[in-house]
Formats: structure tokens, C-alpha cells, sequence
């Protein structure tokens, strides 16, 4: 770890207490892996995201003062790359989601109040606006108004495609859980294999884990 | 065969005698309009997959699209490119509080990322 990234940052935990940029990484690590697993789109981590490409900028920023031959800047360098293929790909994961469940995550976002509980940044909610009336207007230009009048409507819940929220997922229990789908205890370490569904309370509580 | 029973509904009227109606076919009527939802709906879904093709190739080949893929597009789906591009443009210009990420690269892990130093 450089120094840079033992640094002390302020406001990125749940109850707004400091995180150093390791455990923000390692929280940021965590939500790619779970991204990547789970069928749906999971809460959205700006926070960890920014903080860490701010990290990363920051770490670029003094390599440029060192000098050319410090066997350190190798493992600064290998070390940013590596961060920033993480982020990337978490979020690339992300839009995928997006774009595939835009109307179904916009639709769920409306009913929504409390923030913390967002699963989409206000940044993938305009994204996600903008491609879903992309596909409007393309379907206008090109299909609809060619054909009869009684067809002329673009059914945009008819188009969109809904998470499975009955796939199964493994998952590794982080603290003894009772009683979960009905009849299933959790014990803290153990591994187990079941539908999203019924663990997904668990997982933004952080019990389980996907993996 | 796709058309095949409104043909038949047409040369039922045909084959019958000036002055002479044949009866409503309820049940042909019924599955020639149900055949129009369904090509309908199957024409979406084509025009929805060469959509995908093309978001496709902006993550492959960037914001400019290569001659021989823009000599088989149509202009409503350059224009629809056009904008896929703009909105995907300013999502990444928007990360990390507006420095901006471009996720177009770093689609490889690095070799090192399995083999960190501790």
C-alpha cells in the first residue's frame, strides 16, 4: 500500500465515519465481486467509486515527482492499474445492468424515497432516461410510423426485461443467520447455495456475501 | 406459410358469385390479425437486436465507426449510434466527480492483478 492510500477519508462510511483508502478499496472490491454475481443490479457505491478514482489520480499525480529509477513506481504503477481496471469493470458491469433492466430499474428507482437506498446514482439515472428514450424514438422513426394506426404505440414494459430475482447464487455466510427462506440456518463461515431472492436482505446487511 | 390465410379469406370472396356473400370467418379474421401482432412484435425485437449489434461496436471500435459496418446501417440507426454515443460520452465524463473514467479501456485485468505484493 502507498502512502497516499493510508490516508484517512471522511464520509464514506455508512454512519459517516472515516474509512482509510484501504478498507474503502476493499469495500469497493467487495461490491464488484457481488455486482458481477448477483442477477440484479445491486445499490450504487459512487462514493466508494469516487473516492477511489480520486485516490488513483492522486497516486498518479506523485509518481510524476518521483525519481525515474525508484523501484517503487513499478508497484505504484502496477498498483493504480490494477484499481482502475477494478473500477472500470465494476461499473461496466453496471451499465450492462442498466441498459438491459432500464425500465424496470427506472420504474423501481420512482418508488424510492429514501437515498440510501438508491440503487441507481443520479448520474446512471439520467443515463439510463436518455437510453431508454433513445430507443423510443428509434422505434418511432423507423417502425411505427409505417405501420396501422392501432399498433402506432411503443410499449416500453413490453421491451424491458426483469432481473431473475429467482436465480440461484452461492453465498458465504459473514454471521449466524436464522430461520432464512423459511428453514434455513446460516452459520457464520458456511457456504450455501440459494435463490437471490430470499438473501437479498442479507447481502445489503451485509450476513452473506456472494460468491 | 405468413399471409397465407388472409390469401384464403380474398379468393373465399372471389370464388363466390356477384350478389353472393360468404360467410364471416370469424376464426381465419381472428388468426390473421393475431399473425400482424405477432410480426409485429417480432419486427421489434429485430429492430431492439441490430440496436445491440451496434451498441456493441461502440465499446469495440470507439465513437467512429468503421466504413463497411456505416455502408449497412440505416440513418435512423446512425443517428440512434450517434446518440448512444453522446449519452455513454457524458456518463463517463461525469465519474469520479467530473475528472471522468474512460470504461472503454482497462477491459483486460493487468497480468499482476492475482500475484499482489503484501
Amino acid at each position: 500500500m502507498s502512502d497516499s492510500e493510508e490516508d484517512i477519508i471522511e464520509g464514506s462510511g455508512d454512519e459517516g465515519e472515516a474509512m482509510t483508502a484501504s478498507e474503502v478499496l476493499q469495500k469497493l472490491e467487495e461490491a464488484w465481486i457481488t455486482e458481477r454475481i448477483s442477477p440484479t443490479l445491486e445499490r450504487h457505491q459512487s462514493e466508494l467509486v469516487d473516492c477511489m478514482l480520486d485516490q488513483i489520480n492522486q497516486m498518479t499525480e506523485n509518481l510524476k515527482r518521483c525519481k525515474k529509477h525508484d523501484f517503487r513506481l513499478a508497484i505504484h504503477k502496477m498498483e493504480i492499474d490494477r484499481i482502475r481496471y477494478i473500477i472500470s469493470s465494476y461499473l461496466r458491469v453496471r451499465l450492462e445492468k442498466i441498459e438491459r433492466f432500464a425500465h424496470y430499474l427506472l420504474e423501481k428507482e420512482a418508488n424510492t424515497t429514501e437515498e440510501s437506498l438508491a440503487v441507481l446514482s443520479p448520474h446512471e439515472v439520467a443515463y439510463a432516461r436518455d437510453y431508454i428514450s433513445s430507443l423510443e424514438s428509434h422505434f418511432q422513426s423507423l417502425v411505427l410510423q409505417h405501420v396501422p394506426e392501432n399498433l402506432r404505440t411503443f410499449d416500453a414494459a413490453k421491451m424491458s426485461v426483469k432481473p431473475n430475482m429467482d436465480s440461484y447464487i452461492f453465498l458465504r455466510a459473514k454471521q449466524e443467520t436464522q430461520g432464512v427462506d423459511e428453514e434455513v440456518d446460516l452459520e457464520e463461515g458456511s457456504q450455501h447455495l440459494m435463490r437471490y431472492k430470499p438473501i437479498s436482505h442479507l447481502l445489503h446487511s451485509g450476513a452473506v456475501t456472494l460468491i | 406459410m405468413l399471409g397465407e390465410k388472409a390469401l384464403e379469406l380474398i379468393k373465399e370472396l372471389d370464388r363466390c358469385k356477384d350478389g353472393q356473400l360468404p360467410a364471416f370467418n370469424e376464426d381465419i379474421i381472428r388468426m390473421v390479425l393475431e399473425e400482424m401482432t405477432t410480426l409485429f412484435e417480432q419486427n421489434q425485437r429485430d429492430v431492439y437486436n441490430r440496436l445491440d449489434r451496434i451498441k456493441a461496436m461502440r465499446w469495440e471500435f470507439g465513437s467512429i465507426l468503421p466504413a463497411d459496418i456505416r455502408a449497412n446501417i440505416c440513418e435512423p440507426e446512425i443517428q440512434w449510434f450517434n446518440r448512444y454515443n453522446k449519452n455513454l460520452a457524458s456518463y463517463m465524463r461525469s465519474l469520479g466527480e467530473g475528472t471522468g473514467l474512460d470504461l472503454t479501456q482497462d477491459t483486460k485485468p493487468p497480468k499482476n492483478l492475482y500475484v499482489e505484493a503484501t
